[in-house]
């Protein structure tokens, strides 16, 4: 008799391993489903977003045509670079107030998509690629124009001005820009708590320009080049929400056989 | 005291074994429980797993939605941007507020195309006899091999838009939302294809261009807005009349236009036919294939060799054409003139081809109507090499040295290889041979003979 129970506890025993697996492949599915679920709420809530400001957007458009005038804006960027100053502190780098016309600086801070459109970064702060893929037509379209005179008048005009002026600290990493084709990247980043890491991300970190959204006038603009320093966005992290952040890089063909000296 | 102790032995061997049943029976119990519970659990998890099954499922299904959406939004951003639309022509100019352009539709026709190329390439044989021809040519193969072995299109589009006024200037057509100035004439519902303005008059007047290039358009603008009038820079020629016949498209529907203002109710204006670089409009292509419906016959077993007699001297590329033919014949095959044609006849043969040749030019292009599996022979001359590479823009991208774009084999299809481009996306198999002018019939015999071997082989 003992030695059936014995058996039969050492079963009662394997039953209670088998359980726990199924209940640890239960949590697993729980947690992917918990997964799919968090994804299906943000892209509900990115269409919702988008639709619920589509009905204003014409004549909100309509409105913004004078103000995102491309001449007028090009001349005006032009100019802010020709002004703008350098400074030394941490390391140096290019200090350019009103990068863009006042009026056109509060239209892409309004048009800074809603929050539901940013994705999550590594760090832990928010951000959206410009112009983004998914926001409000509004959004889509303001941003899309910032897009378009950061390739076209402020790529060429920073990569003259900060390559003649700016210098980097380490002149080993040093790369003549002027010599390659480049490429930019652009995005919006809601600037967290803990926004004092270094955000160097190799392929894209040779000329890099952060402005503050939402900031009072002069909206100013900083542009880093490469090495950056230790922490660049701490000098934001009180006085900004959002920042526009603009990568200038050579292309990925030029990258392998750049010129860094 | 025996008694007692015998007693008390005989109790508590009772006690043990009311003990040992009752441990029994709570093991039996906690077994049937778990075992219960593990039932349960077990079914729970099939649950789970058939629930994430089918929410992945959903994920998928709205994933699709939210892309079709973030294309509407990018298509809607693109036709309002500020500082002027963004269009897929450099031909079409859009004049509007962003309220005004908001309202413009830009519909698709036809589907991505992405064909591979190299199992659709046959034999390919260079006896050019000139240096830089050669270097041309191995320059050209070059370049294929490094574009990625896909021929790509994208569907056409086709802008359509209510209340608009359009006109041709410098090439280009101008249309604006705005109020009209002062439009000669008005026109409810009027489609323009775009080589109503954008195509030189002779272009217009080869059949190839206008088989492969014009037709498409009306063939779209036709899928967007079928009682559409469509405005034509000329009356149509006897080719241009059987070919728009075969599409079933009405010719009461064609209106003669000059390019002066004109009023439209509502305008379908074609924006871009998606061809990827200077390859030829492999997505509209397809459609219009698909609208000629070719019924496959019983049995493919014509041998055509196209004779290129009818074109202009300076375009038929062989001084000795007589002599090729010639030996096509001896191999079999029918010797066919497209000028002596009739399109209904040109339609018949060339869906009865097993195998077709010729001397590139346009009279190929019908292959169009010819089956998948159809072997295609190109006779490629120098001086034909020589032409396209003197060409400008994308004919001779090749030749100058610029690098195709990775993925975009197309970008090299308005090349001297561009009907083994052209088969491919229509899975026929082409064999290329590439020599002098005066061509070397004895080569080309070993050429078509190892051809045809190919083909008799399972």
């Amino acid at each position: 008799v003992s030695g059936s129970q014995d058996g039969r506890l050492a079963m009662l025993t394997a039953s209670v391993k088998e359980l726990r697996c199924e209940i640890r492949a239960m949590r697993e599915e729980m947690t992917k489903l918990e997964a799919v679920r968090a994804a299906l709420d943000a892209q509900s809530a990115r269409v919702l977003a988008v639709q619920r400001e589509d009905e204003t957007a014409a004549a909100r458009l309509d409105a913004l045509e004078a103000v995102f005038d491309a001449d007028r804006v090009a001349s005006h960027v032009r100019e802010a670079i020709a002004r703008a100053h350098d400074a030394d502190q941490p390391v140096p780098h290019l200090v350019i107030p009103d990068l863009f016309p006042r009026d056109m600086y509060d239209a892409i801070c309004e048009a800074i998509p809603p929050r539901v459109c940013f994705d999550h970064r590594a760090s832990g702060d928010l951000e959206v690629a410009v112009p983004p893929p998914m926001a409000p037509l509004v959004s889509v379209v303001v941003w899309t124009f910032v897009a378009g005179v950061a390739k076209r008048i402020l790529r060429p005009a920073l990569i003259r001005r900060a390559g003649l002026k700016a210098g980097p600290s380490d002149p080993t990493q040093a790369i003549d820009l002027e010599r390659l084709e480049t490429s930019v990247r652009s995005r919006i980043i809601e600037v967290g708590t803990e926004a004092t890491t270094a955000e160097v991300d190799p392929p894209w970190a040779y000329l890099t320009c952060f402005l503050p959204l939402g900031s009072p006038h002069p909206a100013t603009a900083v542009v880093f080049r490469a090495p950056f320093p230790p922490s660049p966005l701490a000098p934001f992290s009180g006085t900004a929400t959002y920042l526009w952040v603009l990568e200038i890089g050579p292309k990925k063909p030029s990258r392998s056989r750049s010129s860094r000296r | 005291l025996k008694k007692l102790a015998r007693a008390i032995r005989a109790t508590l061997r009772r006690q043990d074994a009311v003990a040992a049943a009752a441990d029994a029976a709570a093991v039996a119990e906690a077994s049937r429980v778990l075992s219960t519970l593990r039932e349960e659990a077990s079914g729970l998890h099939e649950a789970l797993v058939r629930l994430r099954h089918d929410t992945e499922n959903a994920r998928q299904r709205a994933a699709d939605v939210t892309t079709r959406h973030r294309r509407d939004l990018q298509q809607r951003a693109s036709l309002a941007a500020l500082g002027g639309p963004r269009l897929l022509s450099d031909a079409l100019t859009l004049d509007g507020r962003p309220s005004e352009r908001l309202a413009v539709t830009r519909s698709t026709v036809g589907e991505r195309i992405a064909r591979p190329f190299s199992p659709h390439l046959g034999l390919t044989r260079c006896a050019a006899v000139a240096d830089e021809v050669r270097t041309l040519w191995e320059r050209l193969l070059a370049f294929e091999s490094s574009s990625g072995d896909v021929l790509e299109g994208h569907p056409a589009t086709v802008l359509d838009m209510r209340d608009a006024h359009a006109s041709v200037r410098d090439g280009s057509l101008a249309v604006s939302l705005r109020r009209p100035l002062s439009p000669s004439r008005r026109l409810e519902l009027a489609g323009v294809p775009r080589f109503t303005y954008a195509v030189p008059p002779r272009k217009l007047r080869n059949f190839g261009h206008w088989l492969l290039d014009c037709l498409p358009q009306i063939t779209a603008i036709s899928a967007v807005a079928p009682e559409a009038m469509v405005l034509l820079p000329q009356p149509p020629n006897a080719f241009q009349r059987a070919t728009l016949s075969a599409i079933g498209f009405d010719e009461s529907r064609l209106v003669a236009w000059n390019g002066d203002p004109i009023d439209c109710g509502r305008l379908v204006a074609f924006e871009s036919d998606g061809r990827t670089g200077g390859g030829r409009p492999l997505s509209p292509l397809m459609e219009l294939r698909r609208t000629f419906a070719p019924p496959a016959p019983a049995a493919r077993v014509r041998k055509l060799y196209v004779s290129r007699r009818d074109a202009r001297k300076k375009r038929r590329w062989v001084e000795n054409e007589l002599d090729v033919e010639h030996l096509f014949r001896s191999r079999g095959f029918e010797i066919v003139d497209m000028a002596t044609c009739s399109f209904e006849e040109q339609v018949r043969l060339f869906r009865e081809a097993r195998v077709v040749a010729g001397i590139s030019g346009a009279g190929l292009s019908d292959l169009i109507f010819s089956a998948p599996g159809t072997d295609v022979i190109v006779l490629i001359t120098e001086g034909l090499i020589r032409w396209y590479a003197d060409q400008r823009g994308a004919r001779s991208l090749w030749a100058g040295g610029t690098r195709a774009r990775r993925g975009h084999l197309a970008a090299l299809g308005d090349s001297p290889r561009f009907y083994a481009h052209l088969a491919a996306a229509f899975e026929q198999r082409c064999h290329s041979f590439v020599g002098p002018d005066r061509v070397p019939t004895g080569e080309v015999s070993a050429f078509v003979d190892e051809v045809l071997g190919g083909m008799e082989q399972p």
